[in-house]
Order: structure tokens, then sequence, then C-alpha cells
């Protein structure tokens, strides 16, 4: 803490303390003089009273000492806690405004104003009051750099360009760099001034923000800078908001109706709203969602029957009918690229063995392809047997797109060859050990170039005491969708048998374990010139009714894990996932583009007049890399190769779901991260106002320096009465006795 | 005070009295006229009442307004008839010219306190007799009844002035030694100095035989301690200088003042020694009320 005065010379003043003393030692007043015969009776006392009379006497020189100690103190108004030189508005400044653009600043009040516009006329007043030959470091939220200073007039015109932008960043980065900013300016003083709603997303409460520490710190003058918050937040916000928008399906077929499923998120009281759904520039349905007050409801809405359409490509949105004061989340986009049903081959030794697989990927086919009411058909199943697989593989226009090699005892070498073929080509491969399963078979050199690991001793867990599975990797798109009802359910699902495996080699991961440690999943991922996805259960997707029967190694298709667990990874393998082209602002965005057919250029178009951007596409490149769109909206990609082929694809963008939360921040969390009273918090002009008055002239202490000063003068003065108070008896008429006259 | 005559019992209004003789009067007549209308008045000293003369009274008893009017002779019959020889004593030190107000001094006070005992004494019939003293007795009158006495009383009462230092014990010491017969002796003196050897001064007078009234009579000022402020007060006996912030001091002086007064009240009383406790701004009865007590006492 700083202790500063108006002006230090004021403080002289102090040494008038003296005159009281000189006053008291030279112009000593005389004290009356009076006989008094008795006074034999008052010198008795006389010892308590002279030492009473000096304390008095004491009190009345400090009280008036004190006096003139604290005119001078007044005259000086020391306060504490500045920063700055003086508190004078006229000194130049070094201020950096640090603007938050984030979509949540779109909040807009019963005035029509936004946020934005709040933060940006705050900013132009801040830069208005400011000296021209102050320095302005303007920082978009959005673009955290340290930027070159510029003149008030320059960056008041600056300011008045800032737009929301849906790709933003946590504020910690822009506070950084404003730091850097002012710390490179050399006006004498600097300050950063952050205008946002504070909203949960607006800051990366696990990194704390705080002035950078020079070099060299014993060689450098510490420079004080100050940092203001500007909540701009609004003080009951309502808003209805769309996000987490994902399809209720593990690939959108033509002919099939898809679900879309996503949270309708509100804030306020609680109220019924309308849901659109918009395809193809087309509404295709709507419906009443009531929501309670400051809740979440998870809709489920769906189209109808995807038809082929152009490239399969569709673009759509759902959205809430009726206006509110946040529009940017009332639209959420959705773009897919229908297929036809993936083909998935179950390739088994026995039926039995493919028996839950079947009936998990495709249940309309135990109805003989019947479909069922209110369930779509993404998957194509056909079950083989190993001897039938190497002729299915050779249909080149019939190609799986996921094969599934269950508990099979042996494939042939060639065979392994073809799988290879396949998977290079983009089929994707898993395979399930069992009791059926040959070592040799699966260890050999030409199985090794696609499996993850060698398949070893069996385990077989004691009897009653089945193992689990544990452990999954929440964030693989397997186990993503219900990651934390996977993570439970799993765990319950018996395990009586397993093939204990050894890694084999680089490019192997693990995405499930058996309780006692072992891999139950792994994968194994090619580089970027093998488009198919290997994966490999050490135990088969398979169950017998008795636990005792030597084939029984697990009880995972009685779960409803098992349907999900299948259902995910085969359209993981079959990779389904590049058919739901969402992504949110400022993520990077990874086109799926086909490699055989000789792509060379995209070209890129956002939503709006933006123009286009083209992109030259390398020939073994089969994902093309569309880094952080900020345009929310349908993206348009049109890929054209040397041979004239040509497709068109697109994308959907949509604002982070976190920027839908308006909660603001707390102050203790605003504390871990820039740190207590290392900054001043204002919710408008006037608490603004109050908090730079109060970082650049500090706590003046000149009310209380008065009220000190009233108190010691009355002290002062009622000492002064009781020492010196007139006797109406003498001042009356009689003057005082002579010693003549007492003597006579 | 009904009677205009009681009006002299206060300081301030006979200190306007120049006259000695005079002020005992105006004294004794108010003190006696309020006495006629309180419940006292049995101490009525002049006479009770009359009767009719009777061969071998004395023809100077007559009462011969009551002749004028009656044409019979009556005598007065008065209530005291036993004589009771008395003794002023008066204090003649420095500290007895004392006033803060600029009144009555103590010593002023005290002789016109005298005079009224004397001029009732002497109205009495009791002789009464002067004694005055600094260091040692400077001045003293015998004791006799005669009127003409008292005026010689006054006169010396008029003359005297308090000077510098004295010696209490030592003059009381001597008085002691000087009186024969039992008296009563009236003590006029403000007390201040040493109370040991002057209560044992006291006793002795007490133990000749004595009976012995104490007029302690102290200034106004002395009695209440008044001053405000920073003041330097001066013992104009001994020159002493005491500087003292007076609030502050005024509690501690009270105490020592009242101290000192029941040090004398409580040793007196034991010896049987009447005290009577004055200050110059204290209507003179309160001293001829004490006087009378005790002559009634020895009546």
């Amino acid at each position: 803490m700083n202790l500063s005065v108006v002006h230090l010379g004021l403080l002289a003043g102090l040494a008038f303390v003296a005159v009281p003393v000189i006053i008291h030692m030279v112009m000593r007043q005389k004290p009356k003089h009076i006989f008094f015969p008795a006074l034999r009776l008052l010198k008795q006392k006389q010892r308590q009273s002279t030492r009473r009379l000096r304390i008095r006497q004491w009190a009345l020189l400090a009280s008036r000492m004190a006096v003139v100690a604290l005119m001078a103190l007044c005259m000086a108004r020391p306060a504490c806690n500045t920063t700055a030189q003086l508190g004078e508005s006229n000194v130049p400044t070094a201020i950096a405004l640090v603007i938050d653009t984030s979509l949540s600043m779109q909040w807009t009040d019963a005035r029509n104003r936004d946020r934005l516009t709040e933060a940006k006329d705050l900013a132009r007043k801040v830069v208005r009051e400011t000296p021209i030959t102050s320095q302005i470091f303007l920082i978009d939220s959005a673009e955290p750099i340290e930027t070159p200073a510029m003149s008030p007039s320059t960056a008041e015109g600056r300011i008045k360009a800032l737009e929301l932008r849906p790709a933003n960043r946590p504020l910690n980065d822009a506070i950084d760099a404003a730091y850097k900013s002012v710390l490179s300016s050399d006006r004498p003083r600097r300050e950063i001034y952050v205008m946002t709603d504070l909203a949960e997303r607006s800051l990366d409460l696990q990194r704390p923000v705080s002035k950078p520490t020079p070099a060299e710190p014993e060689k450098t003058k510490d420079v004080p800078v100050q940092l203001y918050l500007l909540r701009l937040n609004p003080p009951e916000p309502v808003n209805a908001g769309l996000k987490n928008l994902e399809f209720d399906a593990s690939a959108a077929v033509v002919g099939e109706p898809l679900d879309i499923k996503l949270v309708v998120s509100n804030t306020g009281p609680a109220t019924t709203r309308i849901l659109e759904l918009w395809l193809d520039g087309r509404k295709r349905d709507q419906r009443a969602v009531e929501l309670s007050a400051d809740s979440d409801a998870e809709i489920i809405m769906r189209t109808p029957p995807l038809e082929p359409g152009r490239d399969g490509l569709h673009q759509g949105e759902i959205r809430i009918r009726d206006e509110d004061p946040m529009p940017f989340d009332n639209t959420a986009y959705f773009s897919l690229v229908v297929r036809p049903p993936v083909k998935v081959l179950i390739v088994t030794d026995v039926e039995q063995d493919a028996l839950f697989l079947a009936e998990a990927l495709d249940p309309a086919r135990g109805a003989g392809g019947a479909a069922l009411p209110g369930v779509s058909r993404p998957f194509r199943v056909e079950i083989l047997r190993v001897g039938q697989l190497a002729e299915r593989l050779r249909k080149a226009d019939d190609r799986p797109n996921a094969i599934i090699v269950n508990n099979v005892a042996q494939i042939p070498e060639p065979l392994w060859t073809q799988l290879n073929l396949a998977v290079r080509s983009g089929v994707g491969l898993c395979v399930a050990l069992g009791d059926r399963s040959r070592d040799d078979s699966y260890n050999g050199a030409t199985a090794m170039t696609l499996l993850p690991a060698t398949a070893d001793n069996r385990f077989e867990a004691p009897a009653g005491q089945p193992l689990h599975f544990s452990a999954p990797d929440v964030n693989h798109p397997i186990f993503a969708q219900y990651a934390e009802e996977l993570r439970t359910e799993l765990t319950t699902v018996p395990v009586f048998r397993y093939r204990q495996t050894t890694r084999s080699g680089q490019g192997t991961r693990e995405l499930l374990q058996i309780s006692d440690g072992r891999s139950a999943l792994l994968e194994r991922v090619f580089d970027a010139n093998v488009a198919g996805r290997i994966l490999y259960w050490t135990t088969p997707l398979a169950r017998r009714p008795s636990s005792s029967d030597a084939a029984a190694w697990n009880d995972f298709p009685r779960s409803w894990s098992f349907v999900q667990v299948v259902n995910r990874m085969c359209a993981y393998l079959a990779d389904t996932d590049s058919q739901t082209a969402m992504v949110e602002a400022g993520q990077d965005y990874l086109l799926p583009v086909e490699p055989d057919k000789g792509f060379k250029s995209a070209l890129v178009k956002g939503p709006g007049d933006r123009p286009g951007e083209k992109r030259d596409i390398a020939p073994s490149e089969n994902r093309l890399p569309i880094l952080k769109p900020d345009l929310l909206g349908h993206w348009g990609v049109a890929l054209t190769g040397a041979a004239g082929t040509a497709r068109s694809t697109g994308f959907s963008v949509n604002p982070p779901a976190t920027e839908s939360q308006l909660r603001p921040i707390v102050k203790e969390s605003l504390d871990t991260v820039f740190g207590k009273d290392k900054y001043s918090l204002a919710q408008d002009t006037e608490s603004l106002e109050k908090a730079v008055g109060l970082a650049r002239v500090g706590v003046e202490f000149f009310p209380w320096l008065m009220l000190l000063l009233l108190v010691v003068l009355s002290f002062e003065n009622y000492l002064a009465n009781r020492f010196y108070k007139d006797d109406p008896n003498l001042t009356g008429g009689s003057p005082q006795p002579s010693r003549r006259e007492v003597a006579a | 005070m009904a009677n205009p005559a009681e009006k002299f019992l206060k300081p301030e209004v006979i200190r306007n009295v120049s006259r000695l003789d005079l002020r005992a009067k105006f004294i004794v007549e108010g003190f006696l006229s309020g006495l006629h209308a309180s419940p006292f008045h049995g101490f009525s000293v002049e006479f009770s009442e009359h009767r009719k003369y009777t061969p071998g009274d004395n023809i100077s008893d007559i009462d011969w307004s009551v002749f004028a009017k009656t044409d019979r002779f009556y005598v007065k019959r008065f209530q005291a008839e036993t004589n009771l020889t008395g003794y002023l004593l008066m204090d003649l030190s420095a500290s007895m010219g004392y006033t803060y107000r600029q009144e009555l001094t103590k010593f002023e006070y005290a002789i016109s306190l005298a005079a009224a005992l004397g001029y009732l004494m002497v109205q009495q019939q009791d002789p009464v007799g002067l004694i005055a003293f600094d260091e040692k007795v400077r001045e003293s009158l015998p004791p006799k009844s005669r009127r003409t006495h008292l005026a010689n009383i006054l006169s010396v009462l008029a003359r005297l002035q308090p000077t510098g230092l004295t010696d209490i014990p030592a003059s009381i010491r001597q008085v002691s030694r000087m009186i024969r017969h039992r008296s009563l002796v009236m003590l006029f003196t403000d007390l201040l100095a040493d109370a040991e050897p002057i209560l044992k001064a006291i006793h002795r007078l007490r133990h000749s035989g004595h009976e012995v009234i104490v007029f302690h009579i102290l200034d106004e000022a002395e009695a209440d301690f008044p001053f405000q402020g920073i003041v330097e007060l001066e013992d104009p006996e001994t020159g002493e200088i005491l500087t003292v912030d007076a609030l502050g001091a005024r509690a501690d002086y009270l105490e020592s003042v009242n101290a000192f007064r029941d040090q004398y009240k409580r040793d007196l009383f034991r010896a049987r020694v009447d005290y009577v406790p004055l200050h110059t701004g204290m209507p003179f009865d309160k001293a001829l009320m004490g006087y009378l007590l005790s002559r009634q006492r020895k009546g």
C-alpha cells in the first residue's frame, strides 16, 4: 500500500507543530496570583495536584500540536493505495482496452443496447477523457495479441469497428497481452480496462493472470499497472438457447429419418418456446417445449426420411421461433452427408457368435428386413463364414464398410492379405478373440501388420468371481456419447475369460480394460495413408447361456451398453462420424476427402458475403483442415479434381455451448485468477469512475482527518476553558488584592 | 429574616456599619429579635418577667418604664441570675486579615462577633474581658461587667490589627496562666497552624477549669475554594507560593478542609469544648447561638 499527498511541500506545514511549543515556552500565560492563607491545607495534596496539572498541561500542548499537525495533513490531502502520479486526469497514460467480443456480449437490454455496444461506449468514454498524449492499446479478446500503440482519436475509430466474434478466447490471454503492451509504454501511468460481461466462460479460472515479472527484477523499477474489470453482465438475464446438437444415430442413412438431439437451455423464469426444424431451407417440423426456470431440457427432433440429395449433403437448423435478448443461440446449425446404410460383415464360425451382434446392429434384420416402427436401420448386416469372406471381399462394387471377425478359429494367410488391402482402402476391421481363436492364426506376420497386439495365454477368472470391464476411454467416439453412463455400466459387465495380449508396436491405443488391468479393447492407429480403422477385442462379442460353457467368455451382450458400444464401434469403423459435419466456432474442422477421388483443390466459403477461400489438397490427404472457422452458419466446400471430378460438401459452425451461460463469475473466482486486491471491479460508469478515482487518488484521509481535527479542536477548547476560565468574581469588579492590601 | 433588625446578622450588611459599637448593638438586637420569634424564646437573657418590688431589692433593678405606665414598682427578674466571666481571645495573625471577596476580613468578622458577644455579656451583667495575641499576648483588658467597660473593649477591638506571625499554642498557654477564676474563654481564630499544639493548649485551658468556645473563622474562599484555572497561591504569612489547577485541586482542598475541621470537632468534643466552624459569609447568629448554648449550660 502506497501513501501519497497532493504535494510533498505541503507536508512542510508539519513543522508548525513547533509553534505551540514555542508559544508555550515564550508566551507562557502567567497564572493568577492569589493570596491564600490556607495554603498549608492545599500543600498536603500538592503532589497529586501538580502531577495532574502537568498531565493536563501536556495534554493541552499535545492537543494544540495535534491541531496544527492535522491542519497541515488536511492541506496535504494524504491518500493511500495510489499507484499513479497524483491522480491528475491530464497525466499521459498507457491504456490497454480489452474488449470482450464473445457472443455472450450480444445480450440486449430493454433499451435495445447490447453489451458490446455498452462496452464500446465505455471504452470510447475512457479514451475521450484521457489526454491526447496517452497511448491506447486496443485488444480484441478474439485476437489476444500485443498491439501497437495508437492515439486516442485513432483508437476511438477502431473501437467503433469492433464486432462480435464467435471464435473467441478466454480473457486471460487478452489481459496477458494487455499487460505486456502497457509495460512496453513509457507513459508514467499504466492502466488496463477490461470490458466484459464476466460470464463464466469469459475467463479460464484455472489460469491465474498477473503482471509479468521483468527478466531482471533487481535491475528493473517496478511499474504499477492498474487493472479495472468492468462487469457488464445483465442484472436479470432472460434467455433461451440451443446447444449440444448431435445426431442420435450412428449414421445418416438414405431413406431413413434421423433423430437430432439437442439441449435447450433456459435462463430466467419458466417459459414455453416453439422449436422449428428446418432442413435444406424448408421447415419440416415444429414443437412446443416447456422449459422450467433456469434449467436445461434435452429435446429430440426427427427429420423426415433423408433423400440422397446432391452429393448426399443436407444442411439445416433447429430454431427457436421467438426472439429473445440473445439471438445468436436461437439457431443450431447442422450439416450431414447421407450415405447408403453401413454394410457390416460379421464373420463367425458358429451362428451363435453372430446372433447378438446382428441383433444389436440391425434389429429389423430379424424381422426379415421389414422396417420396425420408430427404429432406423443405419446398418445392414451380413453374417458370413471364413470361407465366404474371401469371395465377398472380391466384390469391388459392393464393398463393405466394416468387418467384424468374432471368435473365428483360423484366418488363412491370403485372407489376412485381403483384409489388409480392404483396411487400407478404408474398410474398418474389428477382431474379437474367443475360445475358438487359434494363436498362430492371429500372430502371423500378415496379421500383425494389422493387429495391435499378439494373442497370448487365455485367462480364466475363478469360478464365481468374474472380472469386469473398467476404465473406458471416454474421449473416444465409441464411449464419448454416453461417457458417464458407460463408465458405470461397463464395470458391472461380468468377464469370465479373456485372452492376454502383448502390444505389438507403435500406434496402439488401449480403449477399455479388464478390471485386473489387462487390455479388453485395443485400437491400431495407422498413418494418413491407411484410411481404415482396426479394433481388437480380447474377449468375444458373444455370449453363451451358461457361464460354465467353455465358449462363455463374458455376459457383455446382456448389458444395454453392448448395443451402444457395438453401434458406435461400427459407426467408427465405417467412419460415419465424418457425416456429421458440425463444429464449434473457433475449433478446427477436418473435412473428409477421399484420396482415391483425386481432388486437387477446395473452395471453402462461409455464410454471408465473405468471398470463398481456395485451398490446395495434397494427393495423400484424406482430411482437409479448416482452421478456426469464425462465422456461424453453414459453410460450403466445393472439391474439384484434375480429371473434372467435383463434389460439393459442407459443414456447420455453431456457437460454443458455453456462450449461452450468462451466470457471472463470482468475486472469489476473480480473486483466484487476478489475486485479491490486485484489480478493481466496476459495474457501470459511476462505479468505474469511483474505482478509477480510488486507484488513482487512493483512499483519501481528508474527511477522517477533518473529523479528527474537529475532535482534537474540541478537546483543546475544553482543556483551555478548564484551565483559563475567567473568574466572574475577579472580572466582575473587585481587583485582585495586592500583598499590601492583604497584609494591611 | 422578617424583622429588619435581623438583616444586621448578615456580614455583607454589617460591613457597611463602620462603628464597632453599633455593629455589636445591631448584631445582638438582630439576633435577639430572631430569638423572640424562634423556638428558643426561653433563652431571653434580658429578663423573663417582672415582680413587685420588695424592700431589700436593688433600686437600680426597678423598671422605671413600667412604673411610668402603671405607677407601681416592679423589678426585672433575670433568667440568668449567676454571673459568668467571659474572655474574648482574638488571634492577631496576618492570615486573619485575609479576604478574597473584599468584604469582611476574617479579623473584621471576628471582632464584629466578639463585640456582639461582649455587648451581649455586658447586657447580662456578666464581666467580660479581652485578650489579643499573636506570638504572645499583645493586648488585654480585665473582665468587668459595667457598661462603660464595653466601650473600652470595643475601643481596643477597633484598634487591633492582624499582623505577622502567630503562635496560638503559646498564647493560649499564656492566657491560661493569666486567668485565675473559672471563666468562659471565647477564642476567635482561623487555626491555621499545626493542630496538635493548639489542641494541647486548649486542653490545658480546659483542664484549668475554664469553659472554652472555639470560633473557627475561615474566609469564605478558604471554605469553598472558588478559584478556577491555573492559579498561583501565596501564603501571606510565610510567603510560600504554590501553583495549582484550581478545578483539579478543589476537591482535594475541600477534603483537606473538612478533615481539618473534623479533627478539631472530634478532639474538642472529647474535651467538652464547643467548636463553632464559621466562615466570613455566614450570618452571625450561628456564632451567637453557640455562645448562648454554652452560657445556658453554665447557668
